[in-house]
């Protein structure tokens, strides 16, 4: 069991990185406030029941996640899961790599493709289902069995949620590029010398 | 990319790669998930194969790239967030 009297010692290291992930999902610094607040008034109350030697980083994600859930539920929108899964693997290297030229390297010819903002723009147009587990596996570096718990889902799920989300950021991003002129337009990919796509095996769904 | 075709006769697996790893495979890899031996036998395949090394690089810069997005927090907000704590006691 914690102790209340140590919360803010325990709980301070965090909060920085539950204010940006809060910033990605409400897109904005006052919402984002009021939902570190929440999490921090949420958590206090119930610290009690935290226990002491178990993850405290995920167990703050996981009341900072939830309550981004119950507040913004009425507006989740959550796409056609086959609208995602048509988008081909490697979308976005077989579209913008071959304009990084011969010798550059693949860091390179992102490096060159992408403004910061233009990669945050892209992260926070992902549907929110999509954009937690993202934010948490590539932002904040959670393994999947951490991702599990804070969302409270099978891992299974978290590997789809991620592909998923890892996907539609990928045809995000190619449309910056195109409004760049950095890669073609949709219809003309650049696969001449992209290895053949397979089909890919079913994706276990959402449930 | 990661599916070794067995041997006929049962015995020792013979992975022959082909260069054509799905998104979900890279990413497996990426983020630590493969087991052994796929993954010292698909580090062995990058060291000779420049086309799915250049596709891993590419994604593992994706990764970092997001991973560098992050949100400062204004001196100001950790302030008042850090009064709301205190008020609770």
């Amino acid at each position: 069991m914690a102790d209340r009297k140590t919360f803010v010692e325990d709980t301070e290291p965090y909060m920085a990185s539950l204010y940006s992930t809060a910033r990605r999902l409400t897109g904005n610094q006052a919402d984002a406030e009021d939902l570190v607040q929440e999490t921090f008034l949420k958590a206090y109350r119930s610290f009690d029941s935290f226990r002491e030697g178990t993850n405290l980083r995920a167990w703050l994600f996981r009341i900072l996640t939830n309550s981004h859930i119950n507040r913004y539920r009425a507006r989740q929108r959550r796409p056609a899961e086959t609208e995602l899964d048509d988008i081909e693997d490697l979308y976005l290297y077989r579209r913008i790599r071959p304009a990084g030229g011969i010798g550059r390297s693949a860091e390179e010819t992102l490096m060159e493709s992408f403004s910061e903002a233009e990669v945050v723009a892209a992260v926070e147009a992902l549907p929110d289902i999509y954009r937690v587990a993202v934010l948490l596996a590539d932002v904040e570096g959670f393994s999947y069995a951490e991702i599990a718990e804070i969302l409270e889902i099978p891992i299974g799920t978290v590997m789809s949620r991620l592909h998923r989300g890892r996907k539609a950021l990928q045809k995000e991003l190619y449309e910056f590029a195109v409004a760049r002129g950095l890669a073609s337009a949709p219809s003309e990919p650049h696969s001449e010398s992209a290895p053949e796509s397979v089909p890919e095996p079913e994706s276990e769904s959402e449930s | 990319m990661m599916n070794p075709d067995l041997d006929p006769d049962g015995d020792e697996p013979t992975p022959t790669w082909s260069c054509n790893p799905t998104l979900e495979e890279l990413y497996t890899y990426i983020d630590d998930r493969l087991g052994e031996p796929q993954r010292s036998q698909f580090q062995s395949h990058l060291q000779f194969c420049t086309g799915c090394d250049d596709i891993v690089h590419f994604h593992v810069g994706l990764k970092s790239m997001l991973g560098s997005c992050r949100e400062e927090m204004p001196a100001e907000v950790r302030q008042r967030l850090l009064d709301s704590i205190t008020k609770l006691f």
